[in-house]
Formats: C-alpha cells, sequence, structure tokens
C-alpha cells in the first residue's frame, strides 16, 4: 500500500469524494480489526466494533492530522472503543457465555481454537503482525508499511508467534 | 511452522470480517456507491500525453520489462542457459542477480542519457480532472505493454557466465547480460561480483541463509558500484514445499549526493500436491540526493493458470496502475487490462495476433 495515496484519498473523502470510501475502507480495515479481536476475542463482537471505529472515525475525520498514521489513528480509536465495549459487556452480561456457550447460542462466534489461543499467549504486536501476515494475506513488507514498523521486526515478531503457537500445540499433542 | 501456517489459512474465513460491516459503515455514513468513470473522449488528452514526457517514462518502463523478466525466465521456467565450455560458474543466485543487473542497468542507462533531460518535462494526468480518450490511453498503455509482452516471451533476457578479467580480479564472478527489445535490438550489460554468506539458520525442515554482495556494474553510460543482499528461507515437508526469498541491489548512481537506483525483490512460492502458486513483488526506487523521487512497483500473481500483472508508477506524488490479466481464446493472446491514470479509469483488451496489437475498448468487464 503506498501511504501517499491512502493520504489522497482521505483528503478526497474529506472534502466529499464519496468514492474514496472504498480504497480507505480495503486498505486500512485489516490491523484495525485485528487490534479489535486481540481485545473483545470474538468475530461479531469485533465487527460490531470496527463498524463503530469507521462511523466515528469517519464522522470526525477533521480530527485526523493528515500525514501522520492513519491506520494509527484508526486503531487506537478501534482499541478504546474494543474496551469500552468490553467493560459495557461485563456490566451487562449476567449470563457466563464462555463456561456455556452451547446453553446460551454463543458458540458460533466463538473463534477457532488456534485463534483464540493467538489472543491468550502471544504479545499484541506479535498477534497483529501474524494475523496481517498468515491470516489476512499481506506480505511483510506490506505489514510493515501498515504498522510503521521495520520489516525486521515484522519477520522477527512474525517467526516468534508462529514457534510460541507451535511450541504450545505440540506440548498438547496438536502439532 | 508450515502446520500451523496452514491451519491459520485454512481457518481464515472464519476470522476475517464479513464484507457486510464494509456496508453497514456506507450505510451508517450515508456513503451510497456511486458508479465508476468510464474512459470517454476528452479534449487535449493526447497532447498532454505528448508532453508527458514519454522518453522518461520508457526509461522506467524499459527497467520494469527487465525485472519483469527476472520473474519469469529464471523463476517460471528456471533460468536460462549459462557457460561457455569450458564454462566459468557463476554464484548459485548468479540468475537473481543477472535480472536485477540488468533492471539496474537499464534503469541507469536511461537516467543518464537522453531521457533523464526529458524529466523535467514529464506531465501529470490531474486527478479526474478530465476523461481519456482511446488514442491517449493506447500511447500510453503502448508504453506499458512493454512490459506485458515480456510475460509471453521466454528467454528475453539472457545471462552468460564469463572468465573474470585481470582489471576485476578483486570478484568472484563475472557475467554478461543480454536484454532484447521487441524488435529483437539487444543491449548488453556486465557484471562483476562477489557474494558472501552472511548468516545462516536452520531449524528442523527450514533454512534461512542470508547473502552479501558487492561488485560492479558496467552499461553503456559507465561503471557503477552494486551492493545488495539476498535472504533465502527454504520449507519442506513430504511432498510439500514453501520457499521465500528477498532481494536488494542498489547501484550508486552518485556516492556524494547520495544517489541511487535500488531494486527490491520478494518472492513466495507455495507446492501442494502437484500444484504450485506463485506470488512475487518486485520494486524500483529511485533516489536523488539521499531523497526518493519515483518508485515503481510490480506485483506478478499466477494461479490457477492465469497470470495476473499489477503495475503501479508514482511520480511527484501521483500515480498510474494498470492490471493485465493474460488470456489465451482461439489460439491467440488476449489482454485484459484495467488502468488508472491518476484517477481516471480505463477497461480494455489488448489482441496479440501474428505480431500485432489491437486495442479494444469496452464499457464493460467481459466474462470468462
Amino acid at each position: 500500500m503506498e501511504r501517499d495515496k491512502l493520504e489522497r484519498k482521505i483528503a478526497a473523502l474529506a472534502a466529499g469524494d464519496k468514492r474514496a470510501f472504498d480504497y480507505i475502507y480495503e486498505h486500512t480495515n485489516r490491523p484495525v480489526y485485528f487490534a479489535i479481536l486481540y481485545i473483545v476475542k470474538n468475530k461479531a463482537d469485533a465487527e460490531d466494533v470496527l463498524q463503530e471505529t469507521y462511523v466515528r472515525a469517519l464522522r470526525a475525520l477533521e480530527s485526523y492530522a493528515a500525514g501522520t498514521n492513519f491506520i494509527g489513528w484508526l486503531v487506537r480509536i478501534g482499541k478504546n472503543l474494543a474496551l469500552n465495549h468490553l467493560q459495557r459487556a461485563g456490566r451487562e452480561v449476567a449470563t457466563d457465555f464462555t463456561e456455556q456457550p452451547w446453553k446460551y447460542g454463543a458458540h458460533e462466534q466463538e473463534l477457532p481454537y488456534l485463534f483464540d489461543l493467538a489472543a491468550k499467549v502471544l504479545a499484541e504486536d506479535e498477534y497483529e503482525i501474524l494475523m496481517l501476515c498468515q491470516v489476512a494475506g499481506y506480505k511483510r513488507r506490506e505489514a510493515a508499511q501498515m504498522l510503521g514498523i521495520p520489516i525486521g521486526t515484522v519477520t522477527w515478531k512474525n517467526n516468534e508467534a508462529l514457534k510460541k503457537l507451535r511450541n504450545i500445540l505440540e506440548k498438547e499433542g496438536q502439532a | 511452522m508450515k502446520d500451523i501456517k496452514k491451519l491459520l489459512k485454512e481457518q481464515a474465513n472464519a476470522v476475517l470480517p464479513d464484507d457486510t460491516v464494509k456496508e453497514r459503515v456506507r450505510s451508517e455514513l450515508g456513503l451510497a456507491p456511486e458508479p465508476e468513470r468510464e474512459a470517454a473522449y476528452a479534449h487535449g488528452g493526447t497532447h498532454a500525453l505528448q508532453k508527458k514526457g514519454i522518453l522518461s517514462l520508457a526509461a522506467a518502463l524499459l527497467a520494469l520489462v527487465l525485472t519483469l523478466c527476472i520473474l519469469l525466465p529464471v523463476l517460471l521456467h528456471g533460468g536460462t542457459s549459462v557457460g561457455p565450455t569450458p564454462p566459468p560458474t557463476l554464484s548459485a543466485a548468479g540468475d537473481f542477480y543477472a535480472y536485477s543487473a540488468a533492471s539496474a542497468g537499464a534503469l541507469l542507462s536511461s537516467h543518464t542519457g537522453a531521457a533523464a533531460s526529458a524529466k523535467s518535462s514529464r506531465t501529470r494526468f490531474g486527478e479526474g480532472a478530465f476523461r481519456l480518450d482511446e488514442e491517449t490511453i493506447r500511447r500510453t498503455t503502448d508504453e506499458y505493454l512493454r512490459l506485458v509482452e515480456n510475460l509471453l516471451a521466454e528467454n528475453a533476457i539472457t545471462h552468460e557466465a564469463i572468465a573474470v578479467p585481470d582489471e576485476y580480479a578483486a570478484y568472484d564472478y563475472a557475467m554478461t547480460i543480454t536484454s532484447h527489445d521487441l524488435s529483437g535490438n539487444a543491449v548488453t550489460y556486465t557484471m562483476y561480483y562477489s557474494e558472501a554468506l552472511a548468516s545462516e539458520e536452520q531449524e528442523e525442515d527450514e533454512t534461512e541463509r542470508a547473502y552479501d554482495i558487492t561488485g560492479m556494474l558496467v552499461t553503456g553510460s559507465g561503471a557503477y558500484p552494486v551492493r545488495g543482499g539476498r535472504l533465502a528461507e527454504e520449507e519442506t515437508d513430504g511432498d510439500e514445499s514453501e520457499s521465500e526469498s528477498e532481494l536488494w541491489f542498489e547501484a550508486v548512481t552518485d556516492a556524494q549526493t547520495n544517489s541511487y537506483i535500488r531494486i527490491e525483490q520478494e518472492e513466495e512460492q507455495e507446492s501442494e500436491e502437484g500444484e504450485t502458486e506463485t506470488e512475487r513483488k518486485h520494486r524500483l526506487l529511485v533516489y536523488e540526493n539521499g531523497r526518493r523521487t519515483e518508485s515503481t512497483t510490480i506485483d506478478y500473481e499466477q494461479e490457477d493458470g492465469e497470470e495476473e500483472v499489477h503495475l503501479s508508477i508514482v511520480k511527484d506524488g501521483q500515480e498510474d496502475t494498470l492490471e493485465f490479466t493474460r488470456r489465451e481464446r482461439g489460439g491467440s493472446i488476449v489482454l485484459e487490462v484495467e488502468a488508472d491514470f491518476n484517477g481516471s479509469r480505463a477497461q480494455f483488451f489488448i489482441y496479440i495476433e501474428n505480431g500485432t496489437y489491437r486495442y479494444e475498448f469496452t464499457d464493460e468487464r467481459e466474462d470468462d
């Protein structure tokens, strides 16, 4: 992804060009989504928070400082909303979905075991890099651009994340 | 490690956000989709193109042509034959370097030759400012088409190991690289280089090696020091294999002003049950006085017998992108092209028959 082009599209959207939305969403949603998913650990909730993130962010587009780091800005908004969501859910949900998901029909929202494990055992940056590179299909160079970190760091953390998961699965006899 | 990657990929759809999220956002924000612009006649388009600096464009394109050729002959067709008898040898990655050298050589020649003088006159398309006429599209695409033609031609670039002359005895290897243009004209470069293993890591079925390269690239416009590195990762598991390689290669045009051309290549290849998927990305970057002035990205993807090339050229903060999809119909080659000339979009087909190129413009994409 070319950061310059993204900035141009942001400026275009701010100026009222609705066509720019597609490009902006397609080129930014994955890192935002995974940052949210890491916190809420539930696909449906993460999608809801992702939606809220874009709605709020794009309504307040004038508060984004052009040329800084748009994805980082979105991620910060997304993480705050995800934390709010957890707090709200903690207040509202009296039933223990995690212990008895089948009872409440919540099992369909559960993540596959490997993803659940990754969210539990990996550091946030390792998780995000692993998801971008191995799940969303981005090249390490693209992930590095998105996250604003060197490609060497992406390579290292991607490998570390894979090793951690493999070690745990091997201990459990699954890999 | 491969199992983990495979598991993650297999289960990706269960995790990735649904497309409806985008529509929900769009709906909530009142961003109803609008029809895309279509290519249409415009006044002044041809004139603008002529002023665009064809030579400058051609300079970058020629380099891209050569870079693309790294992709096909070396990685797709297993490389070109080398060597007189008795053959001087090249390092294991001689192919890899040969094509980078050719790319750099072409770009160097272009930037130091007539094309350089045209750079400043390059006129940009204004974003969405006007619609492009078919002639403008054809002329512009003709320049880019050189890249795609090299996808169709095998052995467009060849290289040959030669004995290292005394003058360059400091280097371990020497080779000539010959690039043929569409008319059959050949340009030859020579590269002298050494490669050293910088690090090696082995873990079960995975091997990772890093190499450093140094050398000298000789083109028609002069001799340029080159420096670079290569990272190769290989992983095998029974009849499945996965490999990744990265190369960066810089030819210094002016050490005092920190001006150079940088070429980056990245390739991933995955084989499973007799089927191979390949993805490659190339970037050509021009730095002047330590500042990047031009960037070209080439993505190549081959899957299920279909080849796609995506080009993106960024200069002066503006961007042209073209996506070529190669198909065969009735023994002829057809290129389906989607282009975005700095915001002005066009879709069309190019039929290649008996050495001629026929453009056919359409307002709708053709389905197979």
